[in-house]
């Protein structure tokens, strides 16, 4: 059950990331990476880093 | 930047999106990654291994078939490199290398540029793209002289042609590269004395400013630029309304990102 929720919440959190970079792009998104694989090893979908520059 | 629907729709169901700011926050991470070029995004399996990655833009449709594609094994580097032994073309080639040159394996795009040139006339359009990329790399990877040495020898071999004009404006950007400011300036004073009144000149004397700029002196950086709006009232309007942005982001600098305030 703690499982499954948390597994929700990082779902969530991930459209959440993609939802605001639409809107506010430039906003910092470091850190990431290690939910990033966590939520990969469970759902199986890849990853994508996007390395982008604020100039 | 995605804006466009189905891109967000795609980053939402069907891949994991980390944004990085690989130019002023994490170039740990960017370092890590060999990244050149901004944007640049590195595909990668649950366990962190590059499958492939794309440097630059590409048309929303396109960019989410590549990243399809690649999940597959198509299109991918080793993809490429493996239908290369049915292929004698250097277009091909140059495709490989240009592929590699934005990853970690700077001597395979080496390697690959190379064969591009061997497999043709050393003197011809290609060759000189790819003798340009391979100085290119130099220049990154802070192997400053090799870069000099490469791109005066295209000079010689191109006298004459555009590739030599831009390889004489490259020069001055390896020296400010090298933080080598006052080479830089020289090398672009040079090229303004000796192609007085033609484009090389125009582009020498805005650069600059340029080398100001990267020095950070504002003030030098300004004057470079007005006293090149003097000198060139008839330019291109397209570098008129550069030098103009510059003058203006120069004296009204914009505000600091919120991650440079910590």
């Amino acid at each position: 059950m703690k499982t499954r929720m948390l597994l929700t919440t990082l779902a969530a959190l991930a459209v959440i990331a993609v939802a605001a970079t639409a809107e506010t792009p430039e906003a910092p998104r470091f850190g990431n990476l290690d939910s990033a694989k966590a939520i990969s090893a469970k759902d199986g979908r890849p990853i994508i880093l996007d390395f982008y520059a604020d100039w | 930047m995605f804006v466009d629907p189905k891109v967000i729709e795609f980053f939402t169901k069907e891949m994991i999106l980390v944004q990085v700011n690989g130019d002023r926050v994490d170039t740990a991470l960017a370092g890590q990654y060999c990244v050149a070029a901004f944007p640049t995004l590195v595909l990668m399996d649950k366990d962190g291994k590059e499958i492939d990655r794309v440097a630059g833009y590409l048309p929303p449709e396109e960019f989410m078939q590549t990243f399809r594609d690649y999940t597959k094994g198509v299109g991918t580097i080793a993809d490429l490199v493996a239908k290369s032994k049915d292929s004698t073309s250097r277009e091909y080639s140059l495709q490989i290398a240009e592929r590699y040159k934005y990853t970690c394996d700077k001597a395979a795009a080496e390697q690959w540029y190379n064969k591009v040139i061997a497999a043709g006339d050393p003197l011809d359009s290609l060759s000189g793209e790819c003798r340009s990329s391979i100085a290119d790399m130099y220049s990154r990877a802070k192997r400053f002289d090799d870069a000099i040495a490469a791109y005066r020898k295209i000079i010689a071999d191109f006298e004459g042609k555009q590739i030599a004009d831009d390889s004489r404006q490259a020069i001055g950007y390896v020296y400010v590269r090298a933080k080598k400011y006052d080479d830089a300036i020289a090398e672009f004073k040079q090229i303004a004395a000796t192609f007085k009144g033609k484009q090389p000149a125009t582009d020498a004397d805005m650069n600059v400013g340029y080398v100001y700029r990267s020095m950070k002196d504002t003030a030098k950086a300004i004057a470079a630029y007005e006293y090149w709006l003097t000198i060139y009232p008839q330019a291109d309007s397209s570098d008129i309304a550069y030098a103009k942005k510059q003058i203006d982001r120069l004296k009204n600098p914009p505000a600091p990102k919120p991650e440079e305030k910590k």
